[in-house]
C-alpha cells in the first residue's frame, strides 16, 4: 500500500555520508569565494561603543519621549507604541486571512490526497476526469512554487509601485506569499493524514466533497491550525518590518528611534514586539490544546 | 432495514496484484440474506474476497453480480447507490480518529446524504440521531461512549463503533472483515450473535471473514474456505470436516507450480 518506507529502508548506504560531504564542500567553497573571513565579525571601535549603549538600553527602555522640545499636544510615547503595535497585530490578521484564502483552496488543489479521495470510480468518462485534475494539480503546484519564491518585501516593493501606499498593497505583501507557504504546507499535512478513514467513507457510498470534508480534513485539521497560528506568528514580524516602508507599525517608529540614536524608545518598541508575539504563543498553544481534546 | 438482502455471484473471478494471484478463478454464489462464513489461513484472499462485493477490488477477471447486475457495468453513480446499501467492517476499521463517536457512526449514512444534508448532521446531530445511534452503541455494548472521541477508545471499542457505523447505514448486506478480531472471547460471541441476529431479523446478506474457526462453525450455516487464493471447500458447515480444516490451516501443502515462490506467512 504505502510504499513510502521501502524506499528509505532501499537508499544506499553511502548516500548519506554522500550527502554531508556536499553540504560541507559547498558551504567552505561558498565562504572562500565570498571571501568571509573571521576578522570581519570584529566590531570597529565606534561600533563597539554603540553597540554598549545600545545593549545597555535594553535594561531601561523609553516610558517617555527621549528628545527634548516635544511639541505639546503629541500622543504619549506609551500610547504611541500601544498603536502601533495594534496595528502591527491589524496588519497581520489581515494579511492572515488573506493568506488563508488563498491558502486552503490552493492546498487542497495541490494535495495529491484530494484528488486521490475525491476520484470517482466506475464506468464513466475516467480519462478526460483524470486529464482535468491532474491539469489543476499541477497549476497549483506551478502557482505555490512561483507565488512563494519572491518575497514579502520584494511584494511590497511591486506592490507599492503598483498600487501606490495604501494599506492594501502592505496586505497582499503578506498574504499572497503566505498564502502560497499556507498552500504548500496544507497539501503536504494533506497528504501525510491517514487514508484509511477516507477509503471507509468512499466504500459506504460518500461522494467526493464528503470524502473530502469528513474522511480527510479532521485528520489534518489539528496540524492546518498549528500551522496557520504559526504562520500569523510570522505575519506579525512582518507586518512590523513593513514599517520600513512607511506603514505605521512598529518597524516604522523603532527606524526611526533608532535614527535618532533614542536606544531607550528602540527597546521600547522592541518590547512591544516581543509581548505581541509572545501573547500570541501563549494564546495560540491554549487554542490546540482545546482543539487536541 | 426493510429491503431484504442482497445477492452476491461470483463469476470466475481472478484477482491480481502485480504478479500475485490473491484470489484465482473463484465462483460462488451468496443468496439475499444468506449468512456465510469466509475462512481461511492468513493471506489466502479472504480480505480481498469482501472487498469484491461492493467493488472496492476489481477483478482483473471475471466479474461481479449484485442483485443481477455486473459491477463492471456500473457508473459512479449506481456504484456509490450500491456501496450506500452495503455495510463494511474493515479489517483496519477506517474511522475517523480524531472526532466523537457519535460521528463515526453517522459517516456511515453519508452515502445517502447530499452534501448539505451531512454537513448539518455532521455539525449538529439530530435528537433522534443521537437516541438510534446511542442505542446502536448500546446493542453492541459501548452505549456509554457516544460522545467519547473516538481515538481514545480501546482496540476493541473501536471495532465495535465500526460495526455501529456499518449498521447505522441500513445496509441491504453487510460485510465485515475479521469483526471480532480484537476483542475478548465473550464480547466476541456476543457480537457475532448481534450481527447474525440483526441480519436474520432484517434479512440482510451477511458474509464475514474469520479467524475463529469454532466461532465460525457455530454462528455460521455455511462456510467458504480459502488457501493461496482458491476457494478449497464452499460447503454447509455440518459437512466440514474437521481433516477439510486442518488441510486448510497446515503449512505446507500445494506449493508445486506457480505457487512456488510464495512465502508462506
Ligand atoms: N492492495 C494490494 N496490493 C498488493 N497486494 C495485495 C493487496 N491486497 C492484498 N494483497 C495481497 O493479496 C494476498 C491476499 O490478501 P488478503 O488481505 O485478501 O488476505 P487475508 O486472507 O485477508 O489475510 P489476513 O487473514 O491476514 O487478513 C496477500 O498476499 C496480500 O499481500
Ligand atoms: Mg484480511
Amino acid at each position: 500500500m504505502s510504499g513510502g518506507w521501502v524506499g528509505t529502508a532501499n537508499r544506499l548506504p553511502g548516500a548519506r555520508a554522500g550527502v554531508i560531504l556536499l553540504i560541507l564542500t559547498a558551504g567552505s567553497g561558498a565562504a572562500a569565494y565570498l571571501r568571509l573571513e573571521l576578522r570581519d565579525l570584529l566590531p570597529t571601535e565606534a561600533g563597539l561603543s554603540l553597540m554598549r549603549e545600545f545593549f545597555a538600553a535594553a535594561l531601561t527602555p523609553a516610558v517617555r519621549y527621549q528628545a527634548e522640545g516635544v511639541p505639546p499636544g503629541t500622543m504619549p510615547l506609551l500610547i504611541k507604541v500601544l498603536s502601533a503595535a495594534v496595528a502591527t497585530v491589524r496588519f497581520a490578521v489581515a494579511a492572515v486571512t488573506l493568506s488563508m484564502l488563498i491558502g486552503i483552496p490552493l492546498g487542497t488543489f495541490a494535495s495529491e490526497s484530494f484528488w486521490r479521495a475525491t476520484a470517482e470510480e466506475g464506468r464513466a468518462n475516467a480519462r478526460i476526469r483524470r486529464a482535468v485534475s491532474r491539469a489543476l494539480y499541477l497549476a497549483a503546484r506551478v502557482a505555490i512554487a512561483i507565488l512563494r519564491s519572491v518575497h514579502e518585501l520584494l511584494w511590497a516593493v511591486l506592490l507599492l509601485a503598483a498600487l501606490g501606499f495604501t494599506p492594501m498593497a502592505a496586505v497582499v505583501a503578506i498574504g499572497v506569499p503566505y498564502g502560497a507557504m499556507l498552500a504548500k504546507i496544507f497539501s503536504e499535512i494533506l497528504d501525510e493524514a491517514p487514508q484509511g478513514a477516507s477509503r471507509a467513507l468512499r466504500a459506504g457510498g460518500a461522494g467526493r466533497l464528503q470524502i473530502f470534508c469528513f474522511g480527510l480534513v479532521p485528520l489534518a485539521l489539528a496540524d492546518l491550525v498549528a500551522y496557520a497560528l504559526y504562520r500569523f506568528e510570522c505575519a506579525v514580524r512582518s507586518s512590523a518590518v513593513l514599517g520600513f516602508f512607511g506603514f505605521p507599525t512598529l518597524g516604522y517608529y523603532l527606524v526611526a528611534a533608532f535614527e535618532n540614536l533614542h536606544y531607550g524608545e528602540v527597546w521600547t518598541y522592541l518590547y512591544a514586539l516581543f509581548g505581541v508575539v509572545l501573547f500570541f504563543d501563549w494564546w495560540s498553544g491554549r487554542l490546540r490544546r482545546s482543539l487536541a481534546t | 432495514m426493510r429491503r431484504g438482502g442482497l445477492a452476491f455471484q461470483i463469476d470466475d473471478v481472478t484477482v491480481r496484484f502485480g504478479d500475485l494471484e490473491a484470489l484465482r478463478k473463484v465462483s460462488t454464489s451468496i443468496g439475499a440474506g444468506e449468512p456465510v462464513a469466509v475462512v481461511g489461513p492468513s493471506g489466502a484472499g479472504k480480505s480481498t474476497f469482501l472487498r469484491l462485493l461492493n467493488g472496492q477490488t476489481r477483478a482483473s477477471m471475471g466479474d461481479v453480480i449484485v442483485d443481477g447486475r455486473p459491477l463492471s457495468d456500473l457508473g459512479p453513480g449506481a456504484l456509490r447507490e450500491l456501496r450506500s446499501r452495503v455495510g463494511f467492517v474493515h479489517q483496519d476499521l477506517r474511522l475517523i480518529p480524531p472526532v466523537r463517536v457519535i460521528k463515526n457512526v453517522l459517516a456511515g449514512r453519508l452515502g445517502r446524504w447530499s452534501f448539505l444534508r451531512s454537513i448539518a448532521a455532521m455539525a449538529l446531530p439530530s435528537r433522534a440521531q443521537a437516541l438510534a445511534i446511542h442505542e446502536l452503541l448500546e446493542r453492541v455494548g459501548i452505549g456509554d461512549k457516544l460522545y467519547e472521541r473516538t481515538d481514545r477508545l480501546s482496540g476493541g471499542e473501536q471495532q465495535r463503533v465500526a460495526i455501529a457505523r456499518a449498521l447505522y447505514q441500513e445496509p441491504r448486506a453487510l460485510l465485515a472483515d475479521e469483526p471480532i478480531a480484537s476483542v475478548d472471547p465473550k464480547r466476541a460471541s456476543a457480537v457475532l450473535r448481534l450481527l447474525t441476529e440483526v441480519c436474520r431479523e432484517a434479512g440482510l446478506t451477511l458474509v464475514v471473514s474469520l479467524h475463529d474457526i469454532e466461532r465460525a462453525q457455530e454462528f455460521f450455516p455455511r462456510l467458504i474456505g480459502l488457501r493461496y487464493g482458491r476457494l478449497v471447500f464452499d460447503r454447509p458447515t455440518s459437512e466440514v470436516s474437521s481433516e477439510t480444516l486442518r488441510d486448510l490451516y497446515s503449512l505446507e501443502g500445494d506449493r508445486q507450480g506457480d505457487r512456488a515462490g510464495r512465502a508462506l506467512s
